[in-house]
């Protein structure tokens, strides 16, 4: 059976969301964009722009605080699926940086590492997420304190999300009304030059996903699993570690307790697409195919 | 961040003409969230984006395009706005802004030109002696229907520019 690839999967709910956009667009859906979502009354708002809304402002909205908690809900529930089925910029990295994925091909040689792995420490989903908090947080810090201080969203001038789909518009109305103007170069400049000289912008400087990773903290579904008797390193005692090196949030499923926190997993799926034996799932319900 | 809030503000531009209920520059400012709803749904498509030239601050957010279309106040708009940049607004009293018969009128420089006499749905636009269009700043609500239809750029295309014989433009002190 042919597979398709987890990342073609992932470019193209990507490309279904622009597409929303797009169909918006040309027949007046007033969809809106990934800043906010929705049919009429309606409206899934990214929880940044809610919170900045909120705080420049200095009222109390009720959709965005509706909407704030269903995002708060949703992240509980599927962790961070936003940063790798929804967002943009993921795919807009790969298209102008290549591949930057450091991945580890090298055949797991046989000396082994770590053969005292226990059972126990391959099921990250028991343990309590712990947050760590990182750059991201303090640009997240740093967006919203200059939110409250001059009084209007201020990230929202320079989210790569933002820009990606105001190029767009731009281009669109370019096309529809004959109205050329700089933003056609100024936003796809300001991105690329986001993209470019931040490389890590996800990593390192995005204080949407920072937000979503505090949500996820408490995040029960949908979490990634090793199956200790498949795993090539703690069955056979190989040095491989896979996993970890295509993990693009540099999270160790077989030391979660050391890397990164389980609730920074996007649910990429890069693990489960490169264990050579096929020993990562992400079972829906925690502790559902617990074999021990 | 604080850097770009600084710039953002420091470049803010108070002259934009917003979507009715989003005349409180301030308040429409501190929510905006840019999100393209309001400009998606309107039915006449007077709703625009603001560009990178025009305002660093301001790009991308929603302004009356009236050389494309006119506002009848459904207030769809207000509807879809997530954040309520744009705020419910009274049919009656809402205002978006003032028409003012510019140095391109037709009637003013030779005369014979009535089409935004007849067609203002207000009636806010009278006529003096000589047959030349003065707007009643009272009625007016700003919709635009006015500036849309204005042929100044049609028959006196020699001019140049893209202003038109009258033009919508923000009032000032309105609640």
């Amino acid at each position: 059976m042919t597979k398709i690839s987890t990342s073609t999967l992932r470019t193209t709910s990507v490309l279904f969301f622009v597409a929303l956009t797009v169909a918006g667009l040309g027949f007046k859906t007033g969809g809106g964009t990934l800043c906010a979502l929705g049919y009429r009354g309606i409206a899934a708002i990214c929880p940044l722009g809610a919170i900045e809304a909120m705080l420049a402002s200095r009222t109390l909205l009720p959709r965005a605080l509706i909407s704030l908690m269903v995002m708060a809900l949703i992240a509980t529930a599927f962790g961070r699926v936003f940063c790798a089925w929804i967002c943009p910029t993921p795919t807009l990295r790969a298209w102008l940086l290549g591949k930057s994925r450091r991945v580890d091909t090298s055949l797991p040689s046989e000396d082994a590492a770590d053969s005292g792995l226990r059972n126990s420490e391959l099921h990250p989903e028991g343990k309590i997420s712990k947050v760590s908090l990182d750059s991201r947080h303090v640009v997240l810090g740093g967006a919203l304190l200059s939110t409250i201080v001059f009084g209007f969203p201020v990230f929202c001038l320079v989210c790569p999300v933002g820009l990606a789909f105001a190029t767009i518009i731009a281009i669109w109305r370019l096309i529809q009304y004959n109205e050329p103007s700089w933003s056609l170069l100024a936003f796809p400049g300001i991105l690329v030059l986001e993209l470019v000289i931040c490389r890590k912008w996800c990593r390192t400087l995005c204080p949407l996903g920072a937000l979503i990773s505090l949500l996820s903290s408490m995040n029960v579904f949908f979490r990634p699993k090793v199956d200790g008797r498949a795993c090539l390193r703690i069955a056979k005692g190989l040095d491989c570690s896979a996993c970890k090196s295509s993990c693009a949030e540099q999270i160790d499923l077989l030391h979660v307790q050391e890397s990164q926190p389980i609730a920074e997993c996007t649910k990429c799926r890069a693990c489960a697409d490169i264990c050579p034996v096929g020993a990562i799932t992400f079972p829906s319900i925690p502790g559902e195919s617990d074999s021990r | 961040m604080l850097v770009l809030g600084g710039i953002g503000r420091a470049t803010m531009s108070k002259d934009i003409l917003r979507p009715p209920g989003g005349q409180d520059e301030l308040n429409f400012i501190s929510k905006c969230i840019k999100c393209d709803r309001c400009r998606s749904i309107c039915p006449t498509s007077v709703i625009g984006a603001v560009h990178a030239d025009e305002s660093f601050l301001d790009a991308r957010t929603p302004v009356m395009k009236y050389h494309i279309g006119y506002c009848n106040f459904c207030g769809k708009c207000v509807e879809v706005c997530p954040t309520d940049a744009l705020r419910p607004f009274e049919r009656k009293s809402a205002k978006i802004g003032l028409a003012v018969v510019t140095d391109r009128c037709i009637a003013w420089n030779s005369g014979g030109c009535t089409v935004c006499g007849n067609q203002c749905p207000e009636k806010a636009i009278a006529f003096d002696a000589l047959k030349r269009p003065v707007v009643n700043s009272e009625k007016c609500n700003g919709c635009g229907l006015c500036e849309k239809i204005c042929p100044a750029l049609v028959l006196r295309s020699y001019e140049g520019g893209t202003l038109r014989g009258i033009q919508v433009r923000p009032a000032r002190r309105m609640c």
